[in-house]
């Protein structure tokens, strides 16, 4: 379930902010609790919380006292914006980066591109 | 429930079964015993204070070292102190030897009387006839050899469990002592008679008594604080 | 919280345990990580009282555990040699254990049997390893101690009664949370489990880390060699492998983003360390006792 590439935390953040901007997970609707994380996935409930801290603080979650997290009503806008911002220096600066080197010339992209749309 | 209660109960509780079948045995074997010996002879021995009596003490001197080698380590592993396993061991050591000597002299009785209610005639001479009176001498003459051979036992093993195999050799001798001051000063005759020694009895009975108790100490000493390491070949 | 202070545990000539300090706060699971013959089982026992410290200090909530009627009574020890009556049946040592646990739960140990289709009627003495070590971790879980100590309890059981035994211990932590210190081999495993991780090699304390933490401590960077060689000069180097013209080091620190892309950029691949390799590299041959790593602690 999760990989040695980044602490468990994070790739737990990342998997709720996915699930968030697919619409798996709605504004205002009620996460599962970090013990519930930690059965599920046979973790740690510390680092479920890590996780989830993590979110708080970037306003993906907020905390409901005495009944547990949910998704931010402006959730889906924030991390769509955010992920916007990085998408170009992150997700198309390395496509490019691997077309120059492997020699798959710009044009024959933006054509293939061109067709998806 | 104090800890060492808990302790004394347990052990009670731990033994029950294995010492009914023993003394399931006992009685059943000497009673056969006893049944062939009066069909061929004359009793002129009590088969029952020469086997049972011995039997008692030696069975009493394995628990003993029980005690160290196996029961410490599964007590401290419920989270009981040493300090109350040893309060409650010894507690379980004295209600053991008061019971095992209650059933060899109360079986003494009972293999007279069945000797007495089958036969014709009065017993021989040589039999080691138990009066009301004397029962209670009886008693206190099984006692303290019963109690000795129980603490020599736990003595013993704890020198090696404490000190390892050599040194807990050289132990050996100390941690026999009450053993042999009890066979020595309180033993037992060729009929299985009660035979008191080169002192007088209230004498005897005190000397045995304290050497018991200074092994007694000994062991504690030695128990107080020592290690759980795992038991060999484990 | 458990406080350990120079901590030294001697046998004769032999120091086990060489001037040990350490803090464990309460109510958390443990990895204990060690070599055999690094000192861990001597740690375990001195914090279970099954030993005294030959110098130094250990306290449990501000107490010497030593002799300590309540602490060793809120204390489970379970190692792997079973310290359990091996002449009468399973059910007789949890009868025995019942006796004398009072917070033990006879009900769950029940259940536990059930899952490690452990038979009450059996003897100990004819149970095969890994039923010894099923009994072991039933022991374990259903005296509910607030100090918990399993000191390599999977050892002989099957990859399925492993998996139950650490979903088990999960579940029942996430129920009542408590300390819990599982020393194991099987690193990989039960990593996910971990909050904190405390390395001890020969003795002295390598590190005590959050899991998380330690996981991002380590990377794999593989490349042509000269390019190897500049980025890691400077840095905390673990191990190293060479294949032709092809270097692969393994560095213990962590890569801030730009490191990363910089690496990439000199076309260098990034790759994880496993907390088991870490332990490995961390704990054998000449890195052993390197003095900077304490200082990650």
């Amino acid at each position: 379930m999760f990989d040695d590439r980044s602490p468990i935390y994070l790739q737990i953040a990342n998997a709720i902010k996915d699930d968030v901007l697919r619409g798996a997970l709605e504004e205002d609707e009620q996460v599962m609790s970090t013990n519930q994380y930690a059965a599920f996935y046979q973790i740690n409930p510390a680092t479920a919380a890590k996780g989830f801290a993590a979110l708080v603080d970037e306003g993906v979650l907020y905390k409901k006292r005495g009944i547990g997290m949910f998704v931010s009503p402006d959730a889906r806008a924030k991390l769509r914006t955010g992920r916007r911002e990085r998408f170009f220096a992150e997700v198309v600066d390395p496509m490019l980066a691997e077309a120059r080197m492997i020699g798959v010339p710009v044009d024959e992209i933006v054509k293939h591109i061109g067709a998806q749309k | 429930m104090t800890e060492s209660r808990l302790v004394a109960t347990s052990l009670l509780w731990i033994y029950r079964p294995v010492g009914l079948w023993f003394w399931s045995l006992m009685i059943f074997g000497v009673a056969i015993g006893v049944g062939v010996i009066v069909t061929v002879t004359e009793p002129r021995f009590s088969l029952w204070l020469l086997v049972a009596g011995s039997a008692a003490k030696y069975w009493l001197s394995v628990v003993g070292v029980l005690l160290v080698s196996t029961h410490l380590r599964q007590f401290v592993a419920t989270g009981v102190t040493r300090r109350a396993f040893l309060a409650g061991s010894a507690v379980f050591g004295l209600a053991a030897a008061w019971l095992f000597t209650l059933i060899v002299t109360t079986g003494h009785g009972i293999e007279q009387s069945l000797l007495t209610l089958t036969r014709h005639g009065p017993l021989p001479a040589d039999y080691p006839l138990l009066s009301a009176g004397s029962a209670a001498s009886e008693f206190f003459h099984v006692l303290p050899g019963e109690l000795a051979f129980l603490v020599s036992g736990a003595a013993i093993a704890a020198g090696f469990y404490r000190f390892g195999p050599l040194p807990g050799l050289l132990l050996i001798l100390p941690g026999l002592v009450p053993a042999l001051v009890a066979e020595l000063l309180l033993g037992r005759g060729q009929h299985g008679e009660p035979l008191t020694r080169f002192l007088p009895f209230g004498l005897a009975l005190t000397l045995s008594l304290l050497a018991t108790a200074l092994a007694a100490a000994m062991y504690q000493r030695k128990l107080r604080d020592v290690a759980i390491p795992r038991p060999a070949g484990q | 919280m458990i406080s350990l202070r120079n901590l030294t545990v001697r046998y004769g000539d032999t120091v086990a345990i060489d001037d040990l300090s350490l803090d464990l706060p309460a109510d958390k699971i443990y990895g204990l990580l060690g070599r055999n013959g690094s000192g861990k089982t001597s740690l375990l026992s001195v914090l279970a009282s099954y030993r005294k410290a030959s110098a130094g200090s250990i306290t449990v909530d501000g107490a010497d555990p030593f002799e300590n009627a309540e602490i060793m009574r809120q204390t489970t020890f379970i190692r792997d040699c079973l310290d359990v009556v091996q002449t009468g049946t399973v059910a007789k040592v949890l009868d025995f254990t019942a006796r004398m646990r009072h917070g033990w739960d006879a009900d769950y140990a029940a259940r536990l049997l059930d899952m490690f289709e452990l038979d009450p009627r059996k003897r100990v003495a004819s149970l095969s390893r890994g039923q010894r070590s099923s009994l072991g971790v039933v022991l374990g879980l259903a005296a509910r101690s607030p100090l918990t100590i399993l000191d390599e309890v999977y050892l002989g059981m099957d990859a399925a009664a492993r998996t139950a035994f650490y979903r088990e211990l999960l579940a029942d932590y996430l129920d009542r949370p408590r300390t819990i210190i599982l020393s194991t081999h099987l690193i990989e495993e039960v990593a996910n489990l971990f909050e904190r991780v405390v390395i001890i090699d020969r003795g002295r304390l390598v590190l005590h880390e959050e899991a998380d933490e330690l996981k991002a401590r380590g990377v794999a960077v593989t490349g042509p060699a000269e390019a190897v060689d500049a980025f890691v000069a400077g840095r905390t180097v673990l191990s190293d492998r060479r294949l032709g013209g092809v270097r692969e080091a393994t560095l213990y620190g962590r890569l801030d983003a730009q490191e990363a892309r910089r690496a990439e950029a000199s076309g260098l691949a990034l790759g994880p360390v496993g907390i088991q390799d870490l332990f490995v590299h961390l704990t054998s041959g000449a890195n052993a006792g390197s003095r900077p790593l304490e200082a990650l602690r």
